[in-house]
């Protein structure tokens, strides 16, 4: 006997998200996952001025507010074959690299950590054997002491005995499917806290670069806005780039010494999450950082990976991104059963419903060639490390070899024997994706030092130009930006025609990765994913959760929506 | 020993949230967009324009006394009605009881920076209640006439504080730019 069980919302996530899953013997057998609120906010575009597109796409989201005024910009550029000078290229980069650092280790601490993290049972731990623990995962960090412990110990009593949880509601507490010690668990609460001081200054960077935060305001098509002049106070000058520096020094410190050893000691914990969660295994991901003016060479690298082979995206503007992308409304509440390319996209509503079998959606299904494509992290890892790039080498080996450690300390030997070829196996599984993330985040912060060095060695060679004006001819030509954003792969298309916007469309991250089924009745990535997941407990299906939450959807803009009314708190509803 | 800061010393920020490409949730940045244009503020006292972002306003919360957001507020009411609720009233609740759709980071961020020790001392929400949440850059007929209303309030509740901002001389124009 089989029942479904509906988690509607989906709680710690950005926007509206709801996921059925049909439940058998303890195991998931089928999934729907569902974006349950509409607004098409491209159609407010349509007609302005294209150079003004990103001031208005950066608000199509709380979270994601910078990617989508890049991607904007990238879109329009395209269309109008538009180089960007060398300064304003760097100072991009600098900007994604501190908004994605920003978002991945928001990500793992405030959206996901309770899934894994028990903070009932960190109350419990001993502060000092706390700190032995957390000064073998990271030796030299100055947060891991037995006195910081026991306060982070009793500020969770304080909480847990006032009765007002905060930030802390909808834990799934002492559930079967918690795993940790106390003592890792208190370690964790305790990065948590700390972690919060880390985004701070990874946004001081948005910030300080981006004029403005949270929605920049330095942008231009054709580069940006920022007047460098190094004797000048009011001009992006050396005080400014060395805080810059300074900020993305610290924020370092914190992702080498704990973000990235905390996964791994979550994760050597909870192997069995490297066989869960597999699902679709094709992969998109696109090079970003690019270091000319033409985008045509990237610092980090990505591309696709279809039945295991590996094709490199060469970079802005390459056809073969060009071509392949399109988006099916089989199976979401839109008008008709098409199969439509971004440029010739409409977007008209018709909700008819909840229906298994038929649509059930306002969330689009993207296809690359026809396929599901998983995008995010584990595919800019697993397609860069294909591709050879040597930072994301490195970093992988080091998660490994941190998985390795503490597997062999712990005693927990399928941690202590994974080997790299085990690993880069479980890259598509929801284990695969939080250690993604965290091998990313951790290359970006090197690479956004590079991008940084590069910046500061061409102003002193005396190159101070920003911005190319566009110049918009007569007649319709047609652009799409790429980037590959926090949660992954994000495209902008425009279409111009004189000099306005004729049409718009942003085909999102957790679009390619949240989609509902598509026309043969493939399921989407995550649907996929969910299957075959264990759930312990029908009423607190945290199993299903796990897997939701590792690729990070941001359903605000999936359906470029948000949930206006509502009062649910996001628990399962079984029925059968 | 240290003197009590005066109340009208203490250091504050006016945060507007909303997103203003879905009608009535933009009227908080509207407000915020009128202050700016109508008045001048001491040192002192930060305006800012939060859009739809949450987390990412700490840096403009971190050390100030006290805080007012102006939002959209889904409660029981008429379009238009304005509510002035102290943030503590609010944070009682379970952190994902969704009022407005940005909120569930913004009240994130206000929670941990508590939980931190890095909480402002006095938090006020000023809430209009929407009638239209769909996509679009105008505001309903009803909470475009609360736009006059939520300025008196906002500046009562500051004069209750011993602050006065200036009204600027002539003419004001706001940078509605969305609205273009």
């Amino acid at each position: 006997m089989s029942k479904i069980i509906t988690i509607d919302p989906i709680s710690r996530i950005e926007g509206h998200l709801r996921v059925d899953i049909k439940v058998k013997d303890g195991r998931i057998i089928d999934a729907w996952s569902a974006g349950t609120m509409f607004r098409g906010i491209e159609q407010i575009l349509m007609g302005k001025d294209p150079g003004e597109a990103w001031i208005f796409t950066q608000r199509f989201c709380g979270v994601c507010t910078t990617v989508h005024a890049l991607a904007s910009v990238r879109a329009v550029e395209n269309a109008l074959d538009l180089d960007v000078p060398i300064n304003a290229q760097m100072i991009r980069n600098i900007i994604v690299a501190a908004h994605s650092i920003f978002d991945h280790i928001s990500h793992f601490y405030t959206l996901s950590a309770l899934d894994w993290v028990d903070v009932a049972s960190a109350a419990k731990a001993d502060p000092k054997a706390a700190s032995k623990v957390a000064q073998m995962i990271s030796p030299d960090w100055k947060g891991n002491s037995a006195a910081e412990f026991k306060a982070v110990k009793d500020k969770i009593t304080g909480v847990l005995n006032s009765g007002q949880l905060g930030i802390f509601n909808n834990g799934y507490w002492g559930h079967k499917a918690m795993h940790l010690t106390p003592e890792l668990n208190l370690m964790a609460v305790a990065h948590y806290l700390q972690s919060f001081e880390h985004l701070r200054k990874a946004n001081e960077v948005v910030g300080l670069l981006g004029s403005k935060t949270p929605h920049i305001q330095n942008l231009a098509v054709g580069g940006v806005a920022n007047a460098i002049d190094l004797n000048q106070e009011t001009a992006l000058n050396m005080t400014t780039l060395l805080k810059v520096k300074g900020y993305l020094d610290a924020v370092r410190d914190f992702v080498i010494q704990v973000y990235f050893p905390d996964v791994c000691a979550i994760m050597s914990q909870y192997m069995p999450w490297a066989t869960y969660g597999i699902g679709v295994t094709d992969m998109l991901a696109v090079p970003e950082f690019p270091m000319d003016t033409r985008g045509t060479e990237f610092l980090s690298l990505g591309g696709t990976l279809i039945d295991n082979k590996i094709t490199a995206v060469k970079g802005f503007g390459d056809k073969y991104i060009e071509k392949n992308v399109a988006e099916s409304v089989a199976h979401s509440w839109y008008d008709g059963d098409w199969e439509l390319h971004p440029y010739k996209e409409t977007t008209e509503p018709n909700f008819t419903g909840f229906d298994h079998e038929g649509k059930y959606s306002w969330v689009k299904s993207p296809r690359f060639d026809g396929r599901r494509m998983q995008v995010g992290p584990a595919a800019q890892v697993l397609t860069s490390y294909k591709l050879g790039d040597p930072l994301t080498q490195k970093y992988t080996k080091q998660f490994v070899d941190n998985v390795n450690a503490l597997g062999a300390a712990t005693s927990v030997s399928s941690a202590a024997d994974l080997d790299m070829n085990g690993f880069l196996n479980a890259i598509p599984s929801t284990m695969g994706r939080h250690g993604s993330r965290v091998i990313r985040c951790a290359a970006i912060l090197d690479l956004a030092l590079t991008n940084w060095q590069k910046l500061v060695d061409n102003i002193g060679s005396g190159d101070l130009s920003v911005c190319n004006p566009p110049v918009y001819p007569k007649g319709e030509i047609s652009g799409f930006g790429i980037h590959e954003a926090p949660r992954g792969f994000l495209s902008h298309w425009v279409v111009i025609k004189n000099g306005k916007i004729a049409n718009y469309q942003a085909v999102v991250p957790s679009t390619w990765n949240l989609c509902p089924r598509d026309k043969d009745g493939n399921p989407g990535p995550t649907e996929a994913s969910l299957i075959g997941n264990p759930i312990a407990d029908l009423h607190e299906p945290l199993e299903a959760l796990r897997t939701v939450h590792s690729y990070d959807p941001c359903m605000a803009c999936a359906v470029h929506a948000f949930d206006p009314k509502g009062n649910e708190i996001g628990k399962g509803k079984t029925r059968t | 020993m240290e003197k009590e800061k005066h109340e009208r010393d203490k250091k504050g920020v006016i945060v507007g949230v909303g997103n203003v490409l879905q009608k009535d949730d933009g009227i908080g940045i509207k407000v915020l967009k009128y202050l700016e244009a109508a008045y001048v503020f001491p040192d002192h006292v930060d305006l800012v324009d939060g859009g739809t972002a949450g987390a990412a306003l700490q840096s403009e919360i971190l050390g100030k006394d006290w805080l007012l957001i102006i939002d959209a507020l889904d409660v029981s009411g008429q379009p238009g009605d304005i509510r002035m609720i102290a943030g503590n009233d609010i944070l009682c609740r379970p952190a994902d009881l969704k009022m407005s759709p940005h909120q569930v980071g913004f009240f994130d961020l206000i929670q941990l920076m508590e939980l931190n020790d890095q909480g402002v001392e006095e938090f006020s929400i000023l809430g209009i209640i929407p009638k239209d949440t769909g996509v679009g850059t105008e505001l309903s007929i009803e909470v475009e006439a609360s736009l006059d209303p939520a300025v008196a309030k906002v500046m009562a509740w500051l004069h209750e504080k011993g602050i006065a901002p200036k009204k600027v001389e002539g003419s004001v124009k706001p940078d509605y730019w969305w609205t273009r």
